[in-house]
């Protein structure tokens, strides 16, 4: 199979998947309780380390996320490599893992700062609420997504056809 | 001539002069119950032993439910009405008190003892002064300051009845006003005390599944929810149990539901 058709079939792809996934996700969210049980964080070492343990991991998916994003561009702005985005497949495709990469980062970014305000204004974080899960899984989503959306990219648009047999 | 002159002399002292004896009393009389109330407000500092203090609040407790129920209900300044007649009791035996805001919260404690209102202890985060409580039949001003998570015994008119109890920073800005009918006797301040609000929901039978705004919570009854201030319904379903009821909560304000499914 020619690589232009397999960046056709992979652009395609990226536009059906990513638009399904953020309208599924944004009918969820509207359809969401945002309450959170008021748990008492100062009695319990356990809860308090657990909280801790989860807003490590979202900030370091945050953080590679961001990371992602920089190498991403890098390859456009740095003209000595041998990666060149000239279709509008190729296009496509950078914009489909760019906005996966924001959009984990910007759940990350929204999701930190309401169980922040949560924390600070009642005292509580309540890790089993369903919006605390939606933030959560949806950086998760995201970000995977956007690894395979980039790597995707990486070899449909180098100049050297990676995926032909040598 | 002469007879109106008469007529008038006996005008004045017939009608005007008892009328302005009487009216000198009303004042006298009234700036004692003032000067009491000035007193009870200034909380002179004077010292009352456990055993006179006791007596005193027994000769307070013996007094009907009905009169004191009357005390409270006539004016929002109550607190002070029921120190100034506490005074005066006091006077009677001759005895001087020290009226610090723990002797208030404790003559409140003991003073709904012995009536059928009920008496919680209230807890807060911070240092914050408690302001008025209003039930079904009776409004009880306070101005009694809680220390930072240090609880205190309070006598609040709830009768089993809803209540509300509002709560004001050491300055005097509202910070807190809680709604509904409590679980237990203990009443707990939420930390939140400035952006959100708090609704906490006990059922009776529990395990019973709660809506807010007719989304399920993921937690059944009984339980507490941390929310944005607005209009909150509360839906509460156990089988074929329901209970349904709307709110409008404002910043800090609290709403503790404590409802029977019928």
């Amino acid at each position: 199979m020619k690589k232009s058709t397999l960046t056709n079939i992979a652009a395609v792809l990226a536009d059906v998947l990513f638009i399904g996934v953020t309208l599924f996700l944004f009918k969820y969210h509207s359809g969401l309780d945002t309450g959170m049980e008021i748990i008492n964080l100062n009695n319990s070492e356990a809860k308090r380390i657990a909280t801790t343990l989860f807003f490590s991991k979202l900030e370091s998916v945050g953080k590679i996320s961001l990371a992602l994003l920089g190498v991403l561009w890098a390859f456009i702005i740095y003209t000595g490599n041998r990666i060149n985005i000239r279709t509008m497949s190729q296009i496509n495709l950078f914009i489909v893992t760019n906005l996966c990469l924001l959009f984990s980062f910007g759940s990350y970014f929204w999701g930190y700062d309401f169980l922040l305000s949560r924390i600070f204004y009642h005292s509580t974080i309540d890790l089993e609420a369903p919006i605390v899960k939606f933030y959560s899984i949806a950086q998760l989503v995201y970000f995977i997504s956007g690894i395979f959306w980039f790597v995707i990219t990486i070899l449909l648009c180098h100049e050297k056809n990676l995926l032909q047999r040598r | 001539m002469k007879t109106v002159r008469t007529l008038a002399c006996l005008f004045l002292f017939v009608f005007v002069f008892p009328s302005v004896n009487v009216g000198q009393d009303q004042a006298k009389s009234l700036k004692n119950v003032e000067s009491v109330l000035m007193c009870a407000s200034n909380k002179s500092k004077v010292t009352l032993d456990d055993t006179a203090r006791s007596q005193i609040l027994q000769q307070y407790r013996n007094a009907s439910y009905e009169t004191k129920k009357a005390v409270d209900s006539t004016t929002p300044e109550s607190l002070n009405k029921k120190l100034g007649a506490y005074f005066e009791i006091k006077k009677l035996s001759g005895i001087q008190a020290n009226l610090s805001d723990k002797d208030v919260a404790d003559f409140n404690w003991n003073f709904v003892h012995g009536s059928d209102l009920v008496s919680v202890r209230i807890i807060s985060p911070i240092a914050a002064r408690i302001q008025k409580v209003t039930s079904k039949d009776l409004s009880m001003s306070y101005n009694i300051a809680l220390e930072a998570n240090k609880d205190m015994a309070l006598a609040i008119p709830i009768n089993g009845e809803s209540f509300s109890l509002h709560a004001s920073t050491a300055k005097g800005n509202l910070i807190w006003t809680a709604t509904g009918v409590p679980s237990s006797k203990k009443i707990t301040f939420p930390s939140s005390l400035s952006k959100g609000c708090e609704i906490y929901v006990n059922s009776e039978p529990d395990k019973a599944i709660v809506y807010f705004n007719d989304k399920e919570y993921h937690w059944p009854t009984n339980t507490s929810s941390a929310r944005d201030p607005g209009k909150w319904k509360v839906t509460i379903k156990k089988g074929s149990l329901e209970w349904v009821q709307e709110r409008v909560l404002e910043k800090g304000e609290t709403w503790m539901i404590n409802a029977k499914l019928k």
